[in-house]
């Protein structure tokens, strides 16, 4: 591949590709993502299509919040079951709306530190008015949100999160 | 403060790129197609076991190899360490730093927070150098990254100790020993002979160009294992970010090793090995194709037979053109012992 015909106009997401110089050397070529290029609209179509369709199974009870969390974070039942220590049985078990409803508060805590979330999530859909311009961010990450952020702090207490609704006037 | 003065430069992928920015930091200057080259990195492995949600494919070889085989074929001695208590393995590392030895950690890509979180996927298998602290927060030298990186202690010590497949356990290293004179002929040469027994003499009908075309058979089969159409989309633009972003330096690395048999020809004073090196940018190519190909099919949602077989058999040519290549490296190295 020639230099000229490798680069791509994205410069948010950098890569380093190889490729045949004027001078007929190969070497590295800083450019952008062809994904993230070309096709990172799909790519957040995509990510949307999945999370609304899980969160309509979620009001329907059809399926657990760890069965949720775990596929937003794009793990699966091995995965998960490696990351947290709990067997994979177990784990597959949690993922049923009635095994989630057997699950002891120790355990959930265990899922909610590998999935990144606040146990007290695993309980609760927050919503944002739907513009993007409002994110959710846990533990203090509110840096990227254009209007604000509903914010979710750890505290002393394991169990406990704060949530802050913070306008951002910036 | 304690950051480290260390020449941070971008690179195609996270293990070579880490290895040869340690190595040049410590005096010995190679490139990362020549550490990915010696390293017989070059790879094709095609997976679906029983346990598999979903079938995956690989065109590298195992991570951590490329700095075991580069050690091996060099005689570089790295020390490396893994770690049960995430607290000694703190300690042990900041100790490091403020000795000014910049150190190399594998982590979990996730949290590694200074990309934007679109971007970031739970793999527990990229490196990342380590080049200073201050206060709660570190310096990190990552090849995916334009710019030094800074990330807060409490993601990063997660990083290092996500659990899962391939679990970075604290994982560490930073070489010890650099040999005066290394054997850069008979490196390259034991490389060489390691992609050919990696392509064509593994006996298992998954792995190098049995692999290929095994891909290239069961690719047709891929929307039985889709829970959706959104599902099966996600995973062929997955092809495309395999070969082509996820630090592969396009065309599923075969660009990267083109650039190694271009420097090892010079080394080897072989010119047949140039001929080659230009023979792999096209094989490359053609890996572009197979990409672009998977794009296009995923984005207009046909998963028909017909269209996936499309990228099939575009699969074969890779595999016929890939067999050819290296039987014919082959014959090179045993004309040349």
């Amino acid at each position: 591949m020639k230099e000229k015909e490798i680069e791509v106009d994205c410069p948010y997401q950098q890569v380093i590709l190889y490729a045949e110089k004027d001078d007929g050397t190969f070497g590295p070529v800083q450019t952008g993502s062809y994904m993230a290029g070309n096709h990172i609209s799909e790519h957040f179509r995509i990510a949307d299509n999945v999370s609304k369709d899980l969160i309509a199974k979620l009001r329907k009870g059809q399926i657990s919040p760890v069965y949720f969390y775990m596929t937003l974070e794009g793990l699966n039942i091995s995965e998960l079951a490696g990351r947290t220590g709990i067997p994979a049985f177990r784990v597959k078990r949690h993922t049923t709306p009635a095994g989630f409803r057997k699950i002891r508060i120790s355990t959930l805590k265990r899922y909610a530190d590998v999935l990144n979330i606040p146990v007290a999530n695993m309980f609760q859909l927050i919503n944002t008015v739907e513009d993007r311009n409002w994110d959710i961010g846990y533990q203090g990450d509110i840096d990227s949100s254009k209007t604000g952020t509903i914010s979710q702090s750890v505290t002393g207490n394991p169990l406990l999160v704060e949530t802050k609704v913070i306008t951002n006037h910036k | 403060m304690s950051q480290i003065p260390f020449r941070h430069i971008m690179a195609a992928h996270c293990e070579s790129g880490t290895v040869a920015a340690l190595l040049n930091h410590h005096g010995m200057k190679i490139s990362e197609p020549m550490v990915f080259g010696i390293a017989s990195g070059i790879f094709f492995a095609y997976l679906k076991t029983p346990g598999m949600e979903f079938p995956m494919f690989a065109v590298r070889s195992m991570p951590g190899q490329v700095r075991t085989r580069f050690a091996a074929r060099t005689g570089v001695k790295f020390r490396t360490k893994k770690y049960r208590n995430p607290e000694k393995a703190e300690k042990e590392l900041n100790e490091l730093i403020d000795k000014g030895q910049p150190v190399a950690v594998q982590v979990d890509f996730f949290y590694m927070n200074y990309f934007p979180a679109w971007y970031r996927i739970h793999v527990n298998v990229h490196f990342v150098t380590v080049i200073g602290r201050e206060g709660d927060k570190y310096f990190i030298s990552d090849s995916y990254h334009p710019r030094i990186a800074e990330i807060d202690r409490e993601s990063f010590l997660k990083g290092r100790f996500a659990g899962g497949s391939m679990a970075p356990k604290g994982f560490m290293f930073y070489p010890v020993s650099i040999p005066e004179n290394v054997d850069l002929q008979k490196a390259i040469k034991d490389g060489l002979t390691g992609a050919t027994k990696n392509m064509l003499k593994i006996p298992l009908p998954f792995i190098g160009i049995k692999g290929i075309r095994r891909f290239a058979d069961k690719i047709t089969g891929w929307p039985r294992y889709a829970k959706s159409e959104d599902y099966l989309a996600d995973k062929i633009f997955r092809i495309t970010i395999f070969l082509e972003d996820q630090g592969t330096g396009g065309g599923g690395f075969r660009f990267l090793y083109a650039s190694f048999l271009q420097e090892a020809s010079k080394v080897l004073q072989n010119p047949r090995l140039e001929d080659m090196s230009r023979e792999m940018m096209a094989i490359g190519d053609g890996w572009r194709e197979v990409s672009l190909a998977s794009a296009k099919i995923a984005k207009q949602r046909d998963f028909s037979k017909a269209r996936l077989m499309e990228i099939g058999d575009l699969l074969r040519v890779r595999a016929d053109m890939e067999e050819s290549f290296f039987k014919r490296l082959d014959k090179e190295l045993s004309n040349h012992k």
